[in-house]
């Protein structure tokens, strides 16, 4: 009743009951994987609301910062307690869920033509949660995400040209952390960046709506689906409820981030198996695998962290950005698809995108070297090179691999149609061999 | 019905959750009752949805959004004057240019501090800035150390190392590589080792890098004892402390 | 060998220790030698100190199980762990012996848990992680967890330096700067380290595992679900 008359009265200022029935009849494909996305979404809408509560409860001083938050970390203030567990839980769930809905868009070649922008929205948006998380699990200034801050600080000084520019912008000062480190993170982590991340994804949101969703059925002039009410809407509710239900058990059963463990930082402490969290472990893995030399350009020195911390993940960021006009060129498909296909189609995506997993996966594990070796019983500078050679050999061979068995399944199925039967009739020819039958039609 | 129970779960669930925040119970029991709320809730909507799903696929037709095939201006709004667009895209680029100007003014102070508090003469002392006899470490032994009266900037901590062999000797904390603490010391094998990326360095061999990611030796700090007995520095650090940056030309 | 064994053996049958050079006899000097000057399976005990020789002992990283294993950079308490009559029979033994080391260290586990806790994380964790997990320090060394550590043990860690460890001696470390460590070690142990907030949390890695476990679990629920809702259909 309340609804009905809310919406009259909108209607009667806007006219919106008509783009609420157009909203509400709109015919959404359905798959179990488009649902990625919206766990991404939800992630993100559990980070802001409980962001936003904890602003009230954290001091942004770098002082006072790591003390509000052992508040926060203290199980007697259990409401306290569980959001910030939420929080972080979201932040480490919400980079994976972008990460799994970014390898189904890859994978099906979601991101063609007319649809690269809205790839590349995404993408940055992948960056900017990547930083969003990285700015808040430094806020409480504690012994652990101090270390990775420092590291950060070196690897801004270590950019030719402009290095100390960089850093001092980062810290607002001319050594490190300077007086207004955790203030400048705060800025960051609460204001720029979700308000870029959300600006982006108003423009991912209403360009999936505008061009519509693909969809794996085969009739490229319509979208087959779902209608939006009731159908997708209780499901997507579903899927929220999930969702929430799933960090809510996370909260519950597993502390994350333990700052009263870690102690409040101090530049001359440091602990032994300091990884940052699960995203930016390619990097540390990168930066323990990287090489040593120190290259001079007219006596000016180029820090070796600056290849595997700065030029690593530029390059393959701006590869990822450009993959639609790469893939486009490459193959010679340069047409509109508004329908997905088996990723077997493309083999040389499969090839390119498991070369690419792989080289993540290694560097992931690479930042955890030197436990891998004691546990393992091997001498860590072996271990090292062992991952370097991988680093190059491995995805040349599990792309080579992955594209190969990728063009063996295409060509066992004709395009747009049905897989072999199970039952293959073979007859005896006068050569002493056998040939197929020729399956029967229907 | 399935989803009236569902729902009734999931308000018992949001009860229980604002009860245990009223008792004081600890997080596990109002963050179970969160967790009962919105499976619940989950439940409810897949059991609504399922149970109001007609069978079968709608469609509704794709429109291509384009090309249009238009012209960028419609004729309507063509200019009837010439207007020197040369001369206003000039007038933008450099009004961008400009623009650089108060983003290369966020860095107040563009330098790099290179004070590291060491100097001839300067006492070492612990963090609570005691001062270190000349017997304090057992062979095999570590401490950090700081120069008297300077023990908060960055670049100072260094560590006094005394070897198997009983000599004393002093480095900078700071690795090479990234900046972390040099902290982890093998006394047998005489290694510093940076806990960060695995950097190691020999002790008796100025503090080489002879493994790991960093490109330079640690620099040493050199010795000597005053007149009560305590350690010295006898000048700065030998060589730049930390990562180096393209303005650190040698 | 069984010259020197019959007597262990023998005491052992009826109950009563043997004699400190027996047991050295028996059970060290095949790699120390027979007048502790080491070999080549084994280092020199003179002068080591009680300290490092109650370490080793006590935490029964000796007597080696399997001697011709680079014993020193074990961490594994794969030893044979003697019965401490034994033990303190070889230390009486030794005394003379490794005299000129660090001493046996007396220790009680101190009630100041800030600054053992402030000890800790500037003297330890780099090596033996937050909360005494253990880590790595290098090669393919391990700095050992300490959860099963007795607070005589640590004090003999902290004095003697034993193996790659460094050696925090009476003038760096006072008797109730030991004491306070100790006892922050117990602390850990109980799982309260920090200033008393108790923590389970495994660090980052396993963080991000369980998030990806989390996203698995939702995509199996909306599988099931979209399953169940559309007949299997993989269009």
């Amino acid at each position: 009743m309340i609804v009905r008359r809310t919406a009259a009265w909108l209607d009667e200022r806007f006219g919106s009951n008509a783009l609420l029935h157009a909203a509400l009849k709109k015919i959404y494909p359905d798959h179990w994987s488009f649902y990625l996305g919206e766990f991404a979404l939800y992630f993100f809408m559990v980070l802001v609301a409980t962001g936003v509560w904890l602003t009230f409860a954290f001091d942004a001083s770098s002082e006072n910062a790591y003390v509000s938050v052992l508040a926060l970390a203290d199980r007697h203030h259990p409401i306290g307690y569980v959001i910030r567990q939420i929080h972080h839980w979201a932040a480490v769930c919400f980079v994976a869920a972008i990460l799994v809905h970014m390898g189904r868009i890859f994978f099906t070649g979601a991101f063609r033509r007319p649809r690269e922008l809205n790839w590349m929205v995404g993408l940055c948006m992948l960056a900017l949660a990547s930083f969003t998380g990285f700015t808040g699990y430094s806020l409480p200034n504690d012994g652990l995400s101090g270390t990775g801050l420092r590291i950060a600080y070196s690897v801004a000084l270590s950019i030719p040209l402009i290095g100390r520019w960089a850093a001092n912008v980062f810290v607002g000062g001319d050594d490190f952390p300077g007086a207004q480190l955790t203030t400048h993170l705060y800025t960051l982590h609460v204001y720029f960046l979700p308000v870029a991340i959300g600006a982006l994804l108003g423009l991912h949101l209403f360009l999936v709506i505008y061009q519509k969703h693909t969809q794996f059925v085969p009739d490229p002039e319509h979208v087959v689906g779902r209608r939006f009410w009731p159908d997708y809407a209780l499901r997507t509710l579903a899927a929220l409820g999930a969702t929430l239900a799933v960090l809510a058990l996370l909260a519950t059963f597993f502390e994350i981030n333990p700052v009263a463990d870690y102690g409040p930082y101090r530049t001359w402490i440091v602990m032994n198996g300091a990884v940052p969290d699960w995203y930016a472990a390619f990097l540390e893995g990168a930066l323990r695998l990287g090489p040593s030399t120190e290259l001079r350009i007219a006596g000016h020195p180029i820090p070796p962290v600056f290849w595997p911390g700065l030029v690593l993940p530029t390059v393959t960021f701006l590869f990822l950005l450009l993959w639609p006009i790469i893939e486009a060129r490459l193959t010679g498909d340069r047409a509109a698809h508004d329908v997905l296909e088996p990723p077997s189609r493309v083999p040389l995506r499969v090839g390119v995108g498991a070369a690419l997993i792989f080289d993540g996966l290694l560097l992931t594990i690479a930042a955890g070297d030197d436990q891998t070796a004691a546990t393992l019983h091997v001498r860590l500078d072996t271990l090292v090179w062992a991952y370097r050679i991988l680093l190059f050999a491995g995805p040349l061979l599990v792309g080579v691999l992955a594209a190969r068995i990728a063009a063996e399944m295409r060509a066992r199925v004709p395009a747009g149609g049905a897989p072999p039967p199970d039952v293959v009739m073979l007859v005896r020819n006068d050569r002493g061999g056998y040939d197929e039958e020729e399956p029967q039609a229907g | 019905m399935i989803v009236a129970a569902f729902l009734a779960l999931a308000i018992a669930g949001a009860l229980g959750a604002i009860a245990a925040a009223a008792f004081g119970a600890p997080p596990s029991a109002f963050g179970g009752a969160l967790a009962l709320m919105f499976a619940g809730f989950a439940g409810a909507a897949s059991a609504a949805a399922i149970a109001l799903h007609a069978p079968g696929d709608l469609t509704e037709p794709r429109v291509a959004r384009g090309p249009t095939h238009a012209r960028p201006l419609p004729a309507e709004v063509e200019l009837t004057r010439p207007v020197f667009g040369r001369l206003w895209l000039a007038a933008g680029g450099a009004f961008a240019l400009l623009g650089l100007v108060p983003l290369i003014a966020l860095a107040r102070k563009p330098g790099r501090a290179s004070r590291t508090g060491w100097g001839a003469g300067v006492r070492l002392v612990d963090e609570n800035g005691v001062p270190i006899p000349h017997d304090r470490l057992a062979a095999g032994g570590i401490e950090t150390v700081f120069p008297q009266g300077a023990v908060d900037i960055p670049e100072a901590p260094a560590v006094l190392i005394r070897g198997d062999d009983g000599g004393y000797r002093a480095f900078s904390k700071v690795c090479t590589h990234a900046g972390c603490p040099v902290a982890l010391y093998r006394h047998a094998s005489h290694q510093l080792i940076c806990p960060c990326h695995q950097s190691i360095f020999d002790v008796n061999d100025g503090a080489k890098n002879i493994s790991g990611p960093a490109p330079r030796p640690l620099p040493g700090l050199a010795l000597g004892i005053d007149a009560e007995g305590f350690f010295i520095a006898r000048g700065d650090f030998d060589a730049p402390v930390g990562p180096d940056d393209w303005d650190r030309v040698l | 060998m069984l010259i020197f064994a019959l007597p262990v053996l023998l005491a052992a049958v009826l109950g009563a220790t043997p004699s400190g050079a027996e047991l050295y006899a028996q059970k060290c000097a095949s790699c120390h030698g027979a007048q502790q000057w080491g070999s080549p399976d084994g280092p020199s005990l003179r002068r080591v100190g009680l300290a490092d020789v109650d370490f080793y002992l006590s935490t029964g990283r000796m007597p080696a199980a399997v001697p011709w294993i680079e014993v020193e950079h074990r961490d594994e308490r794969a030893g044979q762990q003697l019965p401490l009559a034994q033990i303190r029979a070889l230390e009486a033994y030794l005394a003379p012996v490794v005299a000129g080391g660090p001493a046996l260290p007396q220790v009680v586990a101190g009630r100041n848990a800030d600054r053992g806790r402030e000890l800790y994380a500037v003297n330890c964790q780099q090596c033996h992680g937050v909360g005494g997990t253990g880590g790595s320090i290098g090669r393919a060394d391990w700095a050992p967890a300490l959860h099963a550590a007795t607070i005589d043990e640590v004090a003999d860690a902290v004095r003697a330096g034993p193996g790659e460890m460094p050696r925090f001696g009476e003038q760096q470390f006072s008797q109730s700067e030991l004491d306070d460590l100790a006892g922050y070690v117990l602390l850990m142990q109980s799982g309260q380290p920090g200033s008393g907030i108790p923590s389970s949390s495994t660090g980052p890695v396993p963080e991000g595992a369980l998030g990806y476990l989390a996203i698995v679990v939702l995509i199996a629920f909306v599988f099931g679900f979209w399953r169940r809702e559309s007949g299997g259909r993989s269009g």
